[in-house]
């Protein structure tokens, strides 16, 4: 029995069959392989002139009616083949109307075609697809977490084609490289690799498209999947890969010297590698007046601070160093706390842990629903559960508090970690003080020290390899012409950003 | 990782929620008290016993009942004992939570035993460690710190109330209360002497005794200094010598004057600034013959009745010399009254070897033979202004505001 449950033991490899498909290209073979596909259909034609027919598969709702009907059968219906010519050739060469007209060698190239949204011209000499791929899909809308008032409108889209299209109009050069690569071997997932060349380290990139190449899933449909594959999960809580709604946090990213990766169904566009201060920085930062932005920042490491020491540092206070707090305020804590019953550690783990339950609940509920069940969890509850003397106001301030800083944090996935990490932090108070408080925080900048990716410190603004690669602040937002250069630690081929 | 290894990570996680969640004392872990559990005293009255060396009463807060508002009267504990460490542990005994010494406030001495023990107990606060070096020190002229604890008691007030409200009264200018733990042992570290604030009570008029506690039974009033020679309570000083003390000391901010003119005019002027400087005269064998005090005095004319114009030059010069008057008298009958006693509670030495360091060898090792035999020697150059007065700014103003060229231009 293990942390994560019981071990299942040595599981022996078990490398991707490949051929998938080995038997011969034929049509037989092909249309057993969709025989229990309900969406599978199938036409035979025999066109004009021609003297045999020919068979056409394909997926419903993979493709577009009007394409396939008018881009490649009705032309392959009414083209009178020219005498002599081989079929297959004579289509390549202009028979269809179609730009991803392509010969096909295997079995498993036809089926990933057709999975792909592509028709499979099944002739006497070989098997052409044509791409008839649909196009439908969510349109590109206003980022739903990460919307801004001084800043672009637009946000990525479950298509990745879409997606790189965002990118590429703003970064209109040829130096934005794609690399594509399939992952998962049921859901032959589209990754895209981007970086841009000269800029990132290529280094770099190919320990990214090394570990890509590496994934042997049966399924890539969540950032986890990626995530986690692309880092070690279990050295710790906090993101190491930055994930955004932004096309416009991408291309800043790229322009930094990082890699971003673009997967197929998820409306997310994916930086690393990650360090601290980019979780940290919300997509205005840069839209906004240096010294506004630069106050917001130190508001938000504030609340930081906050979030993970406070639960810890009221349990410290009010159960082991009351001399600590100021008289008024110890004898206000006191009075509000004389006929609550639990100690104190109980009663803030507890209002902690229902805090926890409060967010759960309204992030599963419809909106509407979602907003009903905070207030009446929140206020109406909160209350009754001061009045009754379960817990005292001040509790109930202090988890607050901690709780809605939490809400400052830029990125969810950083927000997360810290929850998780609140409780650790109150625990150890629990039991040590401020001893212990401070103990957990210097373990937890022990942890996030050791922490590196791709050859980058987690800490990177804070605890630079070199003092001189520090150019801009790790807090403050500097003027941006004074920030000339890009940041050392990803070891850009090109470091200046501006002249 | 193992999963053996795994499964006592889990375990250990398990036990330390329980221990947090649970305030399990152990050996191991330091102690937890819950805040609940804390008895706060917010002042501690130290008399001579009767049975014993000491007699400790110790007060906390009006006790707050809740979110309700109303309060019932201050917890208070008396225990006897030959220290001041076993009085403490007495006193924890006796109360059903920890009695809580760190938020201590206030420490109201008994005469009596303020004349014998005061420097231990300044040393037996210096040095415990739940003890706070910034708790106030007063002394009960007259009476014990257990009858002002006792008496200052009721439904609506603790002693601690009225003692932080006569502190912050004397504060006014800005500066912290002067007379801490932390500067009598400053004071009493350099030479023995020092100055301490001395509380007197009285009965009060509105006391009800079937008023149900509404009402303190005493009323405390601060009247002056006292001061301390050789580490214990010596004499008390006069309200003049007190204020003198507090000029000559630069603790009298916003205090008072009260000057009388040649017509018998009465004026008030409220001290609002006032500095002191040394000039030692020594003889040609470096023998120090003369201290002359200077005192640089401002004061804001608070009020003026009768025919007198606060603008009249020659009113005004009368107030100037009236407020110089009044002030070298206080403090030469401080100086008079310290040299008298043979007590440098003013640390005119300590003064005199910043002031003059070629002669500190010799002002050390033969301060205690010059003391009784120099000539102190007080001048005050006082200056009575009325800032505020309504006339003067308009005028001023109107005349800066037409001489301005830019705002006049623009």
């Amino acid at each position: 029995m293990g942390l994560f449950g019981a071990s299942q033991g040595h599981i022996s490899h078990h490398p991707e069959r490949r051929p998938q498909f080995d038997q011969p290209l034929t049509w037989e073979n092909f249309a057993a392989i969709f025989q229990e596909c309900a969406d599978f259909s199938e036409k035979e034609l025999t066109p004009q002139g021609w003297g045999h027919p020919i068979q056409i598969g394909w997926l419903d709702g993979m493709v577009r009616s009007e394409r396939l009907n008018d881009y490649v059968l009705r032309p392959l219906a009414a083209w009178p083949l020219p005498q002599g010519e081989r079929p297959a050739q004579a289509i390549l060469e202009g028979g269809v109307w179609n730009q991803n007209a392509q010969r096909q060698e295997t079995l498993d190239e036809v089926v990933e075609a057709v999975l792909d949204g592509s028709c499979a011209i099944f002739l006497l000499d070989g098997v052409i697809t044509c791409s008839v791929a649909t196009e439908e899909k969510r349109s590109v809308t206003e980022p739903e977490n990460e919307s801004q008032i001084k800043g672009a409108k637009d946000g990525f889209v479950e298509s990745v084609r879409t997606n790189t299209s965002l990118l590429r109009r703003r970064m209109r050069t040829p130096e934005l490289q794609i690399q594509r690569f399939v992952i998962g071997r049921r859901t032959r997932t589209p990754v895209e690799l981007l970086w841009v060349k000269g800029i990132a380290e290529e280094r770099l990139i190919r320990r990214i498209a090394d570990k890509l190449e590496d994934i042997d899933e049966d399924a890539l449909l969540t950032t986890g999947a990626l995530e986690e594959y692309l880092t070690d999960p279990k050295a710790t809580a906090f993101p190491r890969v930055l994930f955004t709604e932004r096309p416009d946090r991408v291309c800043q990213g790229l322009l930094d010297g990082r890699a971003a990766i673009l997967v197929d169904g998820i409306p997310l566009g994916c930086l690393l590698p990650g360090d601290v201060s980019q979780f940290m920085k919300a997509p205005q930062d840069k839209s906004y007046h240096w010294a506004v932005s630069s106050l917001l920042l130190l508001l938000r490491y504030l609340c930081l601070l906050l979030t993970l020491l406070l639960p810890g540092f009221y349990i410290s206070v009010a159960q082991f160093h009351f001399e600590l707090i100021p008289t008024k305020l110890a004898m206000s804590i006191i009075a509000s706390k004389q006929d609550v019953p639990f100690p104190t550690a109980f009663e803030v783990m507890g209002l902690l842990a229902a805090f926890e339950i409060l967010q759960e609940a309204g992030l599963r509920l419809p909106k509407t629903i979602g907003q009903t069940v905070s207030i009446i969890g929140g206020l109406v509850v909160g209350q009754a559960a001061v009045d009754a003397k379960i817990v005292s106001p001040v509790v109930v301030i202090v988890v607050a508090v901690a709780g809605i800083a939490g809400f400052t944090m830029p990125n969810q996935d950083f927000s997360n970690a810290l929850r998780v990490w609140r409780f650790l932090l109150a625990v150890l108070a629990s039991l040590l003080g401020i001893f212990g408080l401070m103990a957990g925080t210097a373990f937890l900048v022990a942890h996030l020290a050791s922490l590196e990716d791709f050859g980058v410190p987690y800490l990177t603004p804070f605890a630079p390899r070199e003092r001189s690669s520090l150019e801009s602040h790790p807090i403050l937002r500097k003027p941006m012409p004074e920030v000339k250069l890009r940041p050392t630690e990803l070891h850009p081929a090109n470091r200046r950003k501006r002249t | 990782m193992t999963a053996r290894r795994k499964g006592l990570l889990v375990l250990l996680l398990a036990w330390a929620l329980f221990l947090g969640l649970s305030s399990w004392d152990s050996d191991v872990l330091p102690v937890t008290r819950d805040i609940t559990q804390v008895k706060l005293i917010r002042t501690l009255a130290l008399d001579k016993g009767e049975g014993a060396a000491l007699r400790l009463t110790a007060s906390g807060n009006l006790q707050k009942e809740g979110n309700s508002g109303q309060s019932k009267p201050p917890l208070v504990l008396t225990q006897e004992a030959m220290t001041i460490s076993g009085g403490c542990s007495g006193l924890q005994q006796q109360s059903d939570g920890f009695v809580e010494f760190g938020h201590l406030a206030e420490c109201v001495i008994g005469e009596e035993l303020a004349r014998e023990e005061l420097l231990q107990l300044a040393d037996f606060v210096a040095r415990d460690f739940s003890m706070r070096m910034e708790s106030k020190v007063f002394v009960v002229a007259g009476a014990t710190g257990e009858e002002a604890v006792q008496g200052a008691a009721s439904k609506s007030s603790a002693l601690t109330d009225r003692l932080t409200a006569i502190s912050q009264n004397r504060s006014m200018g800005g500066r912290k209360w002067p007379y801490t733990f932390r500067q009598l042992i400053s004071q009493l570290e350099d030479n023995g002497c020092g100055l301490v604030p001395v509380l007197t009570l009285t009965d009060n008029p509105d006391y009800d005794p079937e008023g149900k506690g509404e009402e303190p039974e005493k009323e405390i009033n601060l009247t002056g200094l006292a001061f301390l020679k050789e580490g214990n309570l010596a004499d008390f000083l006069t309200p003049e010598e007190s204020k003198g003390a507090a000029l000559l000391t630069n603790q009298d901010q916003l205090d008072m004057v009260e000057l009388t003119l040649e017509d018998g005019t009465p004026v008030g002027v409220q001290l609002v600034y006032a500095q002191r400087s040394l000039e030692p005269t020594f003889d040609e064998d470096g023998r120090l013959t003369q201290l002359t005090i200077r005192i640089k005095a401002k004061g804001e004319l608070s009020e003026v009745s009768g025919p007198v114009s606060p603008t009249d030059a020659q009113s005004l010069e009368q107030m100037h010399q009236g407020f110089s008057k009044q002030l070298r008298l206080w403090a030469q009958a401080t100086l008079d009254r310290s040299q008298q006693e043979g007590a440098d509670f003013l640390h005119l030495r300590r003064e005199l070897i910043c002031h003059s360091p070629l002669h500190s060898g010799q002002i050390q090792e033969n301060w205690d033979d010059w003391f009784p035999e120099i000539t102190l020697k007080t001048e005050v150059k006082g200056e009575v202004e009325r800032s505020y007065d309504v006339d003067r700014p308009i005028e001023e103003g109107a005349e800066t505001w037409s001489k301005d060229k830019s705002l006049s231009n623009s």
